[in-house]
């Protein structure tokens, strides 16, 4: 419970600090279509994996992994419906929406296709 | 030339601007416009979604918590920012270049779960990086090209001058 408490916090920490780093990227970059890209850096991701990877081994990074082609083909069909969605409903309700896609594709194709 | 043609070029002037923009470009200088509240919101947002992997891995096991590794939840931060600084067209364009980054993203976890386990933590986390930007980049630039190659065409397609013939023949008058 302690342990999984550290690395809750370290996963946080790391977290905001990678968010933080490829946003100031992404603010830098332009047209809008390319900083958008880094919109869907993998920066949650190198995050958490690196804090799973040294405390926990390679297994659970592997298995992290698996899941994580799941979610990133959802993260791809949720933002092309975002491009309808945004346009629609402006940034903030559209995004939300996004996120709500984003679930009903990822847990329905995880559902399928995960062991 | 009438007000709906008239609106028409100007459209399509504004839209064959955008086939000029460079296609990748920065501008260092922007940093400095950044706010410490905008950092500190993208950090607040990092730390969330990572907490909601963490719990989930804990509740349901490492490949949920891998999925959620992939979860939007920065972009409702990103895009209400680019929305605030520019326009709800920029926020979209912004969202419409995450698709290539959401492929990036898969590329990037087929890398993690085939090389984790054979090479150090950095190599997996090295490559699965370059994986996800070679990727993203490409995916952005097919589509970028594909999408520029379709505004020049159009642009090329000859346009009818008012009386032109075909108006003539289908109002059925030769004068």
């Amino acid at each position: 419970m302690a342990n999984d408490l550290v690395m809750l916090a370290a996963k946080a920490v790391n977290g905001g600090l990678f968010v933080t780093a490829f946003a100031l990227v992404g603010e830098m970059l332009k047209p809008k279509r390319f900083s958008g890209v880094f919109a869907a850096a993998p920066s949650v991701a190198l995050a958490n994996l690196l804090v799973v990877m040294l405390m926990k081994g390679h297994r659970p990074a592997h298995d992290n992994g698996q899941g994580m082609i799941v979610g990133g083909l959802a993260m791809a069909l949720a933002c092309l419906a975002g491009v309808v969605l945004i346009r629609r409903y402006r940034s903030l309700r559209g995004s939300i929406l996004v996120c709500g896609v984003w679930l009903a594709v990822a847990v329905g194709l995880g559902t399928v296709v995960l062991p | 030339m009438s007000v709906a043609t008239r609106d028409r070029a100007a459209h399509e002037r504004r839209r064959h601007r955008s086939h000029r923009e460079p296609l990748i470009a920065a501008e260092p200088g922007k940093l400095r416009t950044v706010k410490a509240r905008e950092l500190a919101m993208r950090f607040v947002f990092g730390a969330a979604v990572s907490i909601v992997a963490g719990l989930v891995s804990i509740s349901f096991g490492d490949r949920a918590g891998g999925m959620f590794l992939a979860f939007p939840g920065i972009l409702p931060a990103t895009l209400t920012l680019i929305e605030k600084k520019e326009s709800t067209t920029a926020s979209v364009h912004g969202v419409s270049g995450a698709v290539a980054g959401g492929v990036g993203l898969a590329a990037f976890a087929v890398v993690v779960t085939v090389t984790a386990g054979r090479m150090s933590a950095a190599a997996v986390l090295g490559l699965a990086l370059a994986a996800w930007v070679v990727v993203s980049f490409a995916g952005y630039g097919l589509w970028q090209g594909a999408r520029r190659l379709a505004i020049r065409s159009r642009r090329h397609e000859p346009t009818l001058p008012p009386g032109h013939a075909a108006d003539v023949r289908t109002t059925g008058s030769g004068v």
